[in-house]
Formats: C-alpha cells, sequence, structure tokens
C-alpha cells in the first residue's frame, strides 16, 4: 500500500553565478537547521515515518529550541484532514500552518534521534540527569519532544506533514548562534511488500560572528544579518517526471519540498511568495512556470503546472529527454528545500538540492519573545 | 586512454604548514557548483540474479550559461578476481580510465555507468508514444562503458577549449545507486576553484594550495601561501582545500530501524557501509599511498570511542566491519543481550596526523526487514576544517588537450 502524500508522484507516474560560503550549508555544523520534510502517516501497520537526527558537533552542550510546522490541510467541503485534495471529497485541500515548539538539550558531541510519530518522552531521554550524566555532569533532563501530527479519523491515523526548525539557544532561551548543530531526515515507509527509506541532510544556516543579538528575530542574510542569507536560486537535476528507468524499466517521479525562509511563528501568518521554475532539457531548451508557496510546498514536478500531468513541462514526454535541470527562485522572500525521488511505486531516494548565489534581502524568522 | 591508478606517495613538494593564513578557503560542498566533481562511489554488479545487480546511474549539470567541458576519471578499484577474495594473489585493479564530456549552456546529462553513452544525433527524443529515449538529448561525448563488477569512483575536472583545468565551478552531479527495484541516490562532492585563485592551468592540480607563478628556482612548487615561493611567487591558489574532518551520524550497525520495528516490519537491521576515496591522486606516475583514517565515535551516553584503518587508493566497507565492537549496536551494551538502547553514534574521521592527504567519502545505509526485502539510503556526511596541507591531482600532460568537438 502507498501512502496517500506519496501519491502525489504515484499518480503520475501511473500516468506515464557561484554560491558563496555566506549562504546555507548541508554540510556543516550550524547554528540553525531546517529539517524540510517531516511526515507522518500511521493507519495501523505500514504507513510512513520520519526518523529526525539531531547532533552537538562541539565537546560544550547546548540547548536547541525547535518548531514542529505541520501543514497537513483541511477539506474546503468537509473540514477533515487531507494530505491533498485527492483525500477530499471534492472539496480543496487547504493547508493549515500549525506550530508546536519544544526543547532539546544536547551534552558534548551528542548524537540524539526520534522517530516523529512518537517524539521523546522524559522516560525515552539517554542522559536523564538523575540516574545517568554524561561527562562534566551534562545531560539531557528537560528535554521533551512531543509526537509530530494529529489524530484523524478520515486519514486513518496519526498523520502529519510540514518541517521542523532547529536553533541553538542560551540557557534563558534566546538565540545563541552556536554552530554546533547538524542533522538527517530519514524518510521510511513500508507496507505488505516493501520497505522505502531516504535520507537527506537538514538545511543549515550559520551565524555569524557576534552578530546574533538574542532578540525574537531571526535575520537571514542582509541588512542586520545574524545568520547565513537564503539562497538565490535552488537548482535541482531530476528525471522528467514518467522517464523511464534505464536499469528497472520503472516510472520515476520527483516529489518537490519548498519551505520558505520567512516565518513568523508569533502570529502564525503564512508567507506566501510566488515561485519561479526555470526549467531546462538536454536539449539546452527551455521551459518555465511559476506557482505559489505558503508555508510549505509538496507537490510532484509535473503537478506544479498543470492538473494533467501527460501535459506538464516536467513530463519526459514534453521535455523530450530523460533529465532535466530546475532553478527554482521565490520572488517575495527565499526558500530552501529538498526533493524525493521514486522509481516505480517501491522506491524512493532523498536528496539535498543545489544552491546558486544568495539572497541580498534579509528573510526573518520570528518567533516567541 | 588506460593507466595504472596510484596514488602519489610523497609529495615531494616544497609546502610549509603555516596554516591556510592567505587562503581563506570554503572546503568542499555537496550542494554547490564546483570546479572539481567527485562521485566517491560508483558501483556495477552484473548478478545473474535481477534482484542482485547494481547499477549507478550518473547525472552531470553544467550550472553555467556557457560551455563547460570536462575530463573525467574512472579509477577501478574492483578485485582482480571478483569472484575470489582479496589477498596477495588477487589485488584490486587500481586502473583507471579517462574521457571527456561537454555541456551546453545549463544542459543536464546523465549515463548509465555499465553502458556509457554513445555519441548519436539521432537518438530518438522522448515523447507520449515514445518511452525509449533513454539518450535524447545532446550527447555530452563518448562516454565509455565500465568493465562489470566495477567498484571505484569518478572524478570529473572542469577543463577549458583547449583541454586545460579552469576555475569554472559550473559543474554539479549526483549519483543513483539501483539494486533490482531499489534506488538511493547522493549529491557528487564538488571541489570549488579557489575565490580569488587563478588555476595555471597546467597538469597538477592542488586543492587547499596553488603553485608558485613567479620565476625562480620554486617556479611551479606547491604552495599554500607566497611565503612559500621565495622569489618564485606569488602563490596562486587554485582549489579549496579537502576537509579536515568528516562528521557521520549513524546508527551502530545492526541496530534496529525504530520506524520499521513499529510499522510491524521487524526485526529490522541497519548498517552503514562508508566509501572513501582519496583528495590526492596522480595519474602520471601512479605511485600507490596508503591513507590512515582515525574515527573517534561518541554514544548517546556520551561514551566515546576510537579506531583506526587505512585505506589504499579506495575502500568501501561497513562501519562493524572495522573490528571494533563500540560501532555496533551489540557493542553498546553494558550486559550481553540488553541492550541500553543508545541506537544513535556520532563518529569524526580524519586522515591520521602522519597522513598527508584528505580525503572524501559518503555514506549509504542499509535497511533490512526480516520479513521484507531491503532499502538503501545514500547520504552525505558533514564536514568540519580545511587540511592545511594540500593535497595534489596529477594529469598525464598528454590528457590536457581537447578531444571533443
Amino acid at each position: 500500500m502507498r501512502t496517500r502524500w506519496w501519491g502525489v508522484s504515484a499518480l503520475g507516474l501511473v500516468l506515464a553565478s557561484i554560491g558563496h560560503a555566506d549562504t546555507i550549508v548541508s554540510d556543516q555544523p550550524s547554528a540553525l537547521l531546517v529539517y524540510p520534510f517531516v511526515a507522518v502517516e500511521r493507519n495501523g501497520l505500514g504507513g510512513a515515518d520520519t526518523i529526525i537526527e539531531l547532533s552537538n558537533t562541539s565537546d560544550q552542550p547546548v540547548a536547541v529550541k525547535c518548531y514542529y510546522v505541520n501543514a497537513l490541510g483541511r477539506c474546503s467541503d468537509t473540514g477533515d484532514a487531507c494530505f491533498s485534495s485527492l483525500d477530499c471529497e471534492g472539496g480543496v485541500c487547504s493547508p493549515q500552518c500549525a506550530e508546536t515548539d519544544f526543547t532539546v538539550y544536547l551534552t558534548p558531541f551528542q548524537p540524539i534521534a526520534w522517530l516523529a510519530s512518537k517524539g521523546l518522552a522524559s522516560s525515552d531521554i539517554p542522559l536523564d540527569g538523575v540516574f545517568r550524566r554524561g561527562i562534566g555532569g551534562s545531560s539531557n533532563a528537560g528535554t521533551r519532544v512531543p509526537a509530530f501530527g494529529i489524530d484523524s479519523v478520515n486519514l486513518g491515523g496519526q498523520a502529519g506533514i510540514g518541517e521542523l526548525k532547529c536553533y541553538t539557544v542560551n540557557p534563558d532561551g534566546t538565540p545563541a548562534g552556536r554552530n554546533v548543530l547538524k542533522g538527517h531526515f530519514s524518510v521510511v515507509g513500508s507496507d505488505s511488500a516493501r520497505i522505502q527509506v531516504g535520507k537527506a541532510s537538514a538545511v543549515g544556516f550559520r551565524a555569524l560572528p557576534e552578530a546574533v543579538d538574542g532578540d525574537n528575530r531571526l535575520v537571514l542574510g542582509g541588512e542586520g544579518a545574524e545568520y547565513d542569507a537564503c539562497p538565490a536560486v535552488l537548482v535541482l537535476d531530476h528525471f522528467f517526471d514518467g522517464a523511464t528507468d534505464p536499469v528497472s524499466g520503472n516510472a520515476i517521479g520527483t516529489d518537490l519540498v519548498l519551505v520558505p525562509c520567512t516565518q513568523n511563528f508569533l502570529t502564525q501568518a503564512p508567507t506566501r511568495t510566488p515561485v519561479q521554475y526555470l526549467v531546462f532539457n538536454e536539449f539546452e531548451q527551455r521551459f518555465s512556470t511559476s506557482a505559489p508557496v505558503d508555508c510549505f510546498f509538496f507537490e510532484g514536478l509535473s503537478s506544479i503546472d498543470t492538473p494533467n500531468r501527460v501535459r506538464s513541462i516536467f513530463s519526459a514526454a514534453v521535455a523530450g529527454t530523460m533529465t532535466g535541470q530546475t532553478r527554482i527562485r521565490g520572488v517575495r522572500g527565499g526558500l530552501v528545500g529538498t526533493a524525493i525521488e521514486f522509481h516505480g511505486l517501491g522506491s524512493l531516494a532523498a536528496f539535498n538540492l543545489h544552491v546558486a548565489g544568495f539572497r541580498t534581502e534579509s528573510d526573518v524568522i520570528t518567533v516567541a519573545p | 586512454m588506460q593507466g595504472r591508478c596510484r596514488r602519489v606517495g610523497t609529495l615531494g613538494l616544497v609546502v610549509s604548514i603555516l596554516g591556510l593564513s592567505s587562503a581563506a578557503l570554503a572546503g568542499v560542498s555537496i550542494e554547490r557548483s564546483g570546479s572539481i566533481v567527485v562521485f566517491p562511489k560508483v558501483i556495477v554488479n552484473a548478478s545473474a540474479d535481477p534482484a542482485n545487480t547494481v547499477e549507478t546511474i550518473i547525472q552531470i549539470t553544467n550550472t553555467s550559461n556557457s560551455v563547460a567541458r570536462a575530463h573525467c576519471f574512472y579509477v577501478n578499484a574492483a578485485l582482480t578476481d571478483p569472484n575470489q577474495p582479496p589477498g596477495p594473489m588477487n589485488p584490486p585493479l587500481w586502473q583507471e580510465v579517462d574521457f571527456d564530456i561537454h555541456l551546453t549552456r545549463q544542459q543536464p546529462t546523465y549515463w548509465q555507468v555499465s553502458k556509457g553513452r554513445l555519441v548519436n544525433p539521432l537518438d530518438p527524443v522522448c515523447g507520449p508514444a515514445n518511452a525509449d529515449c533513454g539518450d535524447a538529448g545532446f550527447d555530452p561525448g563518448r562516454v565509455p562503458p565500465v568493465l562489470p563488477d566495477f567498484r571505484g569512483e569518478l572524478k570529473c575536472i572542469q577543463v577549458d577549449d583547449s583541454g586545460a583545468p579552469v576555475n569554472g565551478n559550473s559543474l554539479k552531479g549526483e549519483a543513483t545507486m539501483i539494486r533490482g527495484d531499489d534506488v538511493s541516490k547522493y549529491n557528487a562532492i564538488a571541489i570549488l576553484g579557489a575565490e580569488d585563485g587563478l588555476n595555471n592551468g597546467d597538469n597538477v592540480l592542488v586543492l587547499g594550495g596553488g603553485q608558485c607563478a613567479g620565476e625562480g628556482p620554486l617556479k611551479g612548487a606547491v604552495c599554500i601561501a607566497d611565503a612559500d615561493c621565495e622569489e618564485a611567487g606569488p602563490c596562486v591558489l587554485e582549489y579549496n582545500a579537502c576537509p579536515q574532518t568528516w562528521i557521520l551520524d549513524h546508527l551502530a550497525d545492526g541496530a534496529p530501524n525504530p520506524a520499521l520495528e513499529q510499522m510491524g516490519a521487524g526485526p529490522s537491521a541497519v548498517f552503514t557501509e562508508l566509501t572513501i576515496a582519496p583528495c590526492t591522486e596522480n595519474f602520471e606516475t601512479q605511485v600507490p599511498t596508503r591513507v590512515t583514517l582515525q574515527f573517534l565515535t561518541w554514544n548517546e551516553f556520551e561514551s566515546q570511542f576510537s579506531v583506526s584503518t587505512s585505506v589504499e587508493c579506495w575502500g568501501n566497507f561497513a562501519l562493524s566491519d572495522l573490528g571494533s565492537l563500540a560501532l555496533t549496536f551489540e557493542g553498546q551494551s553494558d550486559v550481553p543481550d540488553l541492550p541500553l538502547g543508545t541506537m544513535y553514534l556520532q563518529t569524526r574521521i580524519r586522515a591520521a596526523g602522519g597522513t598527508p592527504f584528505g580525503v572524501l567519502m559518503v555514506a549509504e545505509e542499509r535497511h533490512i526487514s526480516d520479513p521484507l526485502d531491503d532499502a538503501w539510503a545514500a547520504m552525505n556526511l558533514h564536514v568540519e576544517g580545511e587540511r592545511s596541507v594540500p593535497d595534489v591531482i596529477t594529469i598525464p600532460g598528454e590528457q590536457l588537450s581537447s578531444s571533443q568537438p
């Protein structure tokens, strides 16, 4: 059984300037991490889940403030929870942007991980501070990670889809700007026949030296920058949807995940930005399209420009070649993201997007003071 | 052109350990275009059983608005007889095969490693009635097929129209590993041309330094600062440095996958495979060198372990094959058969102090579900710091000429 939120690509499959060091890094310890994709779909045995890995790369303890954003939608007609409009009886699935925050305390060089569907209870933490302490007395005491998602009757169980942001904080909870965090997320699915696992790195924003002022506005790039800027362009190399895997013969599809850099967790007002897509095939021919992003975007590539996926510019039958390069630019704000590639119904791979350049305008993450 | 690939034994060049005083180098990247792209793990295994076949698909893209050319090297580290165990009578091949590719502006391309790619302008394009269009698009050049049972790496170096290396920073890439119906994918590691650097276009590529550009006895010597060149300065930087430390977060080998266990797909186990390619390679003299690597591991209880191993030319091994119980789930237990539950480890890997070479690496997790099948997930590692000693890639001089239209 294929999970509903992966059905975005499955539907399509059935149908057939140099970046500087001052934008995001997914391979270096950072002060602010964005896990662009967290998903849970638990409906009895099988389903999908996400393993979140978070590590402290320094020899000092660090406190980390995290925000889950659950973008699970609501059907416009029934109000039921939905991953996409396919889950609604005729209405449109409108994404919600529900935020949940929590704090994690990491001891020196400590790796920690949790299952998004379960979180971490106090009994799960490795160094509880009572019976177990680390070198120098540090511990994970105070760490609580809530389960991600909601219990939904119409989706058959626990469900959620969205992102996770984590940043280093001082003992008083103010942003600390310590570049000591690294992370990965693993998307895991299973059904009665097979398992699927894809893994990618969390996107990192490094704090600039002596720049983090400790207020509740995390400024990414631009004037008054505290952290690295968001990239000017995201670059995705991909097989066009519906291309035939030359090895297995399976149809290939790619789901794109985008998260806006600017977010306001205080007002919970989603940030809408138009996104421009520039697509090149192997003949150097160029296509383009655009679509908006609110608080979270998750679509199969060939659903971005049209509901008829065989007519999409991201379809191999339209593009004319197997692979393409898509350059993605947020018009009113920066974006980060990841990609999930499906080969047939049985296998997936997650990978990080490339970047080019950096935004000269600030993006701001506003957190609760 | 073929040759036996070995790594350089000693630098034999004047290099001062002065730190990177004049070289504010940004290191390597998995998400930026670079002037050298490295695919550390390229595997082909043509098994009679389709479920056991392994194939790799390479994707390379020119992200610039100018034509980009690249000179690429496959390095085959497969055993001489893949059906026999390794040993003195069955050494790895260490065989190198090189070729050139040519990409128009913003052009993506791909090929299947076992088949390569032919040049045929009459390749059919994809269309609603034609899904058999694997070679559609501008052919990047003749990409040779590799030998069956290929295990090794692919390096592509951006060159100009004359075939001389340039700091174009136009190349990016991904590798897709396909095993039966399973797929995993990682980003190629890009080594950027040094910021403000001027590649001298010769056959010695210096990572984390450059060459003395002036006249004098030290002209052409590897350097990291003007002071290294004496009167033969300035020191003209070429490429960014290889990382000093690689950081891998992983499950202890043999630990269960908690998601699969919860979904009822257990019992499960996860094993992590590490693939290592050297930064320094000499395709000219083919002098072999061993790189000693130090592994420092922390578990969730902040307990620390260490282990070391040596890699020659190319290495691919499961962490549990390093011989340390500390890297296994079993080894996390104070009491036999009673794991304490610290499944997650952080391992920091660096070249040993006496090893003057850096390394590049990727990891791949194998998730085993006893009632179901396996799934693999490749991942890129994190890095910290840059090596203060340059690494050098040496290309045979006669290869620095254009062989593509």
